[in-house]
This record gives structure tokens, sequence and C-alpha cells, in this order.
């Protein structure tokens, strides 16, 4: 971790952690509210409810699951111990959807609640237009990477906290002193809600769960211990089920449903919280109100965006590290330590899915993403239980059946089984999540198998890449130290120059010098020989004179130190790469082999085009750091360089 | 008392309120002639459910 990533772990606290669930979940509201009355109308409490206690399982589940493999990524983290890169990759996907639809969810629906101030905002182009501000701005906050305060985080979770428990009693005591009429009002179960509609809100109501696997993805950086994350997660979960239970009993007074119908789903789909402020007065002070609500709702609804940005930011960014998505995608920015192009690349996703501002078909796509990662997540944690695999060190979940090394929990088991039925659901019920979900999933694991055999990769194994390889560096001669393999050529004094010229640019901020260039001559002892093998006095001594001559090349260039060393390797690639990690290099230079015996032997693929033989290929693919290949300039019009760092990865 | 003593503090009087509030609807809606399935019934058990776990949040340090 950098330095700068440190400081930024030392700002968000657990309160940061929460205030990312409370902010995402409870912004949900504003979007989530109409959707889910127009179909579960008089029952709308009860779904919200059911919503609840399936976020509850989850949550559970999330948190075993975090405390368990503290790793950045959520539910794909979890199905990477457990099945393999494949699943893993499946769930980050589905997660990645998400993000993209909860963000141009809020996104439409802040111009919603803005045209409730001033109409042209809140429709046709003029919504278009303002949801794509609101994603801008999103996008500018997420690459400079401000957070916000521990102070401001515990005053607005505390007062919020009080303020929504106080409105739900209020509401209570309003029904309690009322007509008679309203409370005796039956519920026409099957009928009004149908069943089919109930189910349909039932899946629905999961839009507002984004904000856990946020959380579980961003658990690790916290640096919090088990109670801590656990009290976050439950405590987190029962205040959100408490608002959103407690807002739907106020929507529900102030905008009762008439004749199987209620305006929450139809004229204020887009603003339900403002139809609510109007409801409940319908004179001045609702007026009032009502701008109150809009204005309150456009800045959380932006909040959301953001939020959910930061998620997807980082979710990325461990797609990337494991290679399940191309990791030039998110390289974090040198100045901000954020993965700007990756959010920027989200930000204009976003805007494109708010354009049309289709919100029922946003919100059955968010359902078919949300079921396929929980679903992955219960089923991860259970097989990890099973197989022993799940730490016995950290918090588990209660209920359990079979004996500590061996149990299957419970409450992942009956989530599981109730996010596949919901997912099932979800594939019969919403059509747009049908086709547009479906298509996206396989287009994705598409994407994902075609990138991991172009590569090099296996499909189903894990891969990592380091976080420095991810960091970009607008100085591409910035290193600390160099690996240049000396072969004993004429191609030698090439590369020691190349390293002399990257070494001699160096400068720290601390102190100005050079780098270190470990000129290593590397003995390849055939396998009939013992690693030890004594070695012949013409080999040894052909070493020491190239290494002196490297030494005497690369010291001409100003504050640059050559060490020197001869190492017994049994492959020479193999033994690069592992010389290279052992001694910590920040890049390796290597000699292409000969063009015409490179050409004739190198396979399709990587190095093709440029002649590169079998050692260059295997360092380029193996190597856990940078990797420049001269090619000579037989082959090319003088001596060139390439900075293959697209190839220089980490294998597990 | 501490500012967190005065958030918990207040956070369980609601709480028991919503509890009250919500047992008083259910037996307010049945009396009324309300159904089981009556918007008061359903509502005060939810009151009551919200009241109850929130305030075992408290007690658990949520």
């Amino acid at each position: 971790m950098s330095a700068r990533d440190e400081v930024q772990a030392q700002r968000v606290g657990p309160l940061g952690l929460f205030s990312l669930v409370y902010t995402t979940s409870a912004a949900a509201l504003y979007f989530a509210l109409g959707l889910i009355a127009d179909k579960a109308l008089g029952l709308t409490p009860l779904v919200f409810l059911g919503g609840g206690l399936f976020l509850g399982l989850a949550a559970m589940t999330y948190t075993e699951g975090a405390l368990g493999h503290p790793e950045p990524g959520g539910s794909s983290s979890l199905a990477r111990h457990a099945f393999n890169e494949l699943v893993s990759f499946a769930a980050g996907w589905a997660v990645v959807l998400d993000f993209l639809v909860v963000m141009a969810l809020a996104a439409t629906t802040a111009a919603g609640y803005l045209g409730t101030i001033w109409t042209p905002l809140g429709h046709g182009w003029g919504r278009a237009v303002t949801a794509g501000l609101v994603v801008l701005y999103a996008v500018v906050a997420n690459i400079r990477g401000s957070n916000p305060s521990a102070t401001r985080n515990r005053i607005v979770i505390a007062v919020a906290d009080i303020g929504i428990q106080a409105i739900v009693l209020v509401v209570g005591l309003v029904f309690l002193l009322g007509h008679a009429g309203v409370i005796t009002k039956g519920v026409d179960l099957g009928v009004s809600p149908t069943w089919a509609n109930l189910i349909y809100a039932l899946t629905l109501v999961t839009v507002a769960f984004t904000g856990l696997e946020a959380a579980a993805s961003l658990a690790p950086e916290f640096r919090m211990d088990g109670s801590g994350v656990k009290r976050m997660l439950v405590g987190g979960v029962g205040v959100i089920v408490v608002l959103h239970v407690g807002i739907a009993c106020v929507a529900l007074a102030a905008v009762p449903v008439h004749g199987g119908t209620t305006a929450l789903g139809s004229e204020w789909l887009n603003a339900p919280l403002v139809g609510v402020a109007q409801g409940l007065d319908s004179g001045a002070l609702g007026d009032i109100l009502a701008k109150v609500v809009a204005i309150s709702g456009f800045v959380g609804l932006t909040a959301a965006v953001r939020s959910a940005m930061l998620g997807l930011s980082r979710l990325s960014y461990a797609l990337a590290r494991h290679r399940q998505i191309p990791r030039v995608v998110a390289r974090v920015s040198s100045r901000f330590g954020t993965p700007w192009l990756i959010i920027i690349l989200s930000g204009l996703a976003a805007t494109g899915l708010a354009a049309p501002g289709n919100i029922k078909m946003l919100a059955g796509l968010y359902a078919f993403g949300a079921m396929l990662a929980i679903t992955i997540a219960h089923l991860s944690v259970i097989k990890l239980r099973w197989s022993g695999a799940m730490s016995t060190g950290s918090w588990r979940m209660p209920l359990s059946v079979g004996p500590a090394t061996r149990s299957v929990p419970i409450p992942a088991a009956l989530g599981a089984a109730a996010s596949t039925a919901a997912f099932v659901a979800v594939l019969i019920l919403h059509p747009a999540a049908r086709v547009v979900g479906s298509a996206w999933l396989l287009g994705g694991v598409l994407l994902y198998i075609v990138y991991r055999l172009l590569t090099g990769n296996s499909i189903l194994g894990a891969v990592e890449v380091s976080e420095r390889a991810l960091t970009y560096s607008d100085e591409a001669a910035s290193y600390g130290s160099i690996l240049v393999p000396i072969l004993g050529t004429d191609l030698d004094d090439d590369i020691v120059q190349t390293a002399g010229r990257l070494a001699g640019s160096r400068h720290d901020d601390l102190e100005e010098t050079g780098a270190v260039i470990e000129a290593i001559w590397f003995h390849e002892i055939p396998l009939a020989l013992p690693l030890d093998a004594s070695i012949s006095r013409e080999q040894t001594e052909l070493a020491l004179t190239a290494l002196r001559h490297a030494k005497a090349v690369g010291e001409e260039y100003q504050g640059v130190t050559v060490s020197t060393a001869q190492v017994r390797v049994r492959k020479l690639g193999d033994g690069i790469v592992r010389e290279a990690k052992r001694r910590g290099v920040d890049v390796i230079i290597l000699s292409a082999e000969e063009p015409a015996r490179a050409a004739r032997t190198a396979p399709a693929g990587i190095g093709r085009q440029v002649g590169l033989g079998e050692m260059t290929r295997f360092v380029l693919r193996k190597a856990a750091c940078r990797v420049l290949v001269t090619v000579p300039s037989t082959n090319l019009e003088g001596t060139r360089s390439r900075d293959d760092d697209d190839e220089a990865g980490e294998a597990e | 008392m501490s500012q967190p003593g005065v958030h918990r503090s207040t956070i369980r009087f609601l709480a028991g309120a919503m509890v009250m509030v919500g047992i008083a609807l259910v037996v307010r809606a049945i009396t009324a002639g309300g159904g089981v399935l009556s918007v008061g019934v359903l509502m005060g058990v939810l009151f009551v459910a919200a009241g109850v776990g929130r305030y075992w949040l408290t007690v658990r340090g949520g």
C-alpha cells in the first residue's frame, strides 16, 4: 500500500463505512418507493420488511466472508476462494452492472426531484442533461478521492437515526388517532396486489442493497476488528429496515391506495417522496415541505451516485488486480491515487443508461445483478465453511449445522434458497432484465475468456497483479532498481546504457540520486548436474569480464551504482524472473534474442511481431515487475525499447 | 451523560414508544372491526417489530 493509500485509510473509519451503506440505502428510498408501491400497494411496508429480512441474511454472509477472507471485492472475492476465477468474475461483473444501474437510477430521479421545482429539469432533454451533470460531479469527486470527515459522518448518522424513528412514531400516532375507517380497511391479498406483483415488488426491493456490497468490498481497508464490522453491518441493517418500513408507512398514509393503484407508482414515480410531502398537506405547508424534500432528494441522490461510483471503482480495481478485466482500465492516478479511467468509463456508461429515463427497466436490471451476486456470495460462504477453508478465528454467523470445522450456516442456506428463487422470479417477471441482464453477463464472460486466453492465463485459475503495477507514473524512467541480465554479447552495452539512462534520470524527494543497476550473469546448469556443480574457469572469467565491463559502462551515468553478481539457474528465463522477485527490482531490461532465430521459433501471440524468443516471452509473461525489451538494430531502424508493462504480472 | 449515551437513551425511548403505539394500533383496529389483514393490524405488527428490533440493536451495540 502506498503512503497515500495509508493516509486515505486512516481518514475513513468505521463511521465512514457505515455512512456509505446508509447514504446509498437511504437514498435508494427516493427512487425505490414509487417502484415498489406501484406493485405492492397496501403491502408496501411488509415488502420492505421482507426485503429487510433478506438483507439481514445477506449481511451475515458478507460479514463472515469479509472477516474470514479480508480482501476487497465482496461477493467476487468470496467466489474466488470458494469456487474459481470464472464464478468470481460473474459475481463481480453482476455487481458492476448493479453499481452502474444505481448510478443511472439515482441520477435520473435526482433530475426528477429537481423537476418538481422547475419542470424542464425533470423531463425530456432537461432530465438527461441534469442526470449527466450529476454523474459528471460524481466522476470529478471520485477522481479527486476526497472523503467526508468522521465527525460529520457521526453527526449525520445520529441525527438521521433519531429523526427517522421520530417521524415513524408520529405517523403511528396519526394512524392511531385518525379516522377508524383507514386502519380497518383490509388488504385483498392476491387481488390488490396480485401475487405476481407482490413477488415482483419483493425482487425490486433489493435495489436498496447495493450499499452492502460496497461495504463488504471496502471493509478490509478499514482495519476494523471483527466486532466493529459486525456492529456496523448488523446495526446498519437494523437502522435501514426501520427507515424503509417507517417511510413506507408514511407514504401509504399520505398517498393511499385507491381502486388498486397509488399515485406513488404513476404521477410521482420519478419523485415519490415529493408526492408524500404534498399528500400530507395540500396547503402552503405541503408546498414548502415538497420543495425541501425535492432539494434533499437531489442532494441525497447525488451523494448516492458518488457512493456507488466509489464502490464500482474499488471493485474494478480488485477485478483488474486479478486479471479479470484488463488492468489498463484500472490504472491508478499518480496524483490522486484513484482509478481515473474506470471512473470516467463508468460515468459514461451510467449517463448512457440514465438517458432514456426508464427507471422501471433499470430497477429490473438491478434486481438481476443483485440476486446473482448475493446468491453466489451465500453459496461461497457455505462452500468455504463446508470445506473448512473459512478462518476459524474470525466471526461466524449463528445457527450452524455440523461440527465447527465442517458446518453449514443455516442463515446462508436460507439466504441462498431465497435469492435463487428471487433470481428465477426476476428472469420470469422482468423481460428487460432477462434480455439485457443475460446479454451483459454472457458478453462479459465471453470478453473475460478472450482476455484470459490472449494474456496466456488460465480461465479458472487465480492470477494477481501487484498493486504497484497498477500505479501509473508520469515518469516512465522513475525506477529505483533495475535488473540487467548480462549475456556476454555485443548487446550487453545497449541494455546497460538503456538502464544507465533510466537510472540516471531518477530523482527522489529526499535526495538527488540515481538508481541501482543489478547486473547479473546467469550460469545455466543442465539438469544432469547438481545446481552447485563446479563451473569451468573459462566460464567464470567470461562472466567476470562481462560484468566488469557492464559496471564500467553503467557507472558512467551520474549517480548510478552498478552491483554485479553471478547466479546459478536451471533455465535462464525462470532464473531472471525469480531473481527479479527476490531482489524486488522495479524493472527488468532484456536484450531480445537474435531476431532471425526468434522469428522462426516464436509462436503466434505475444512477441511475434517483434521477433521475441522463448526466454524473452517467458519473462514478459511471468515477471512481477515491468519489463523493457531492447530490440537489436539489425531488425529495426536503430535501437528501440518497448515498455511492455501490459504483460508484466505476478503469477500465483 | 456522554453523547453516545444520549443517543442510545433517546433511541431506546423512541423504540419503546414505537412498541406501545404498535400495540395500540392493533387493539384499535380489531376493536373497530378490522380483520387480521387490515391496515391497522399490519401497521401495528410492523411498529412492534421495528421497535423491538431497534431496541435489541442498541442492547447488542448497534
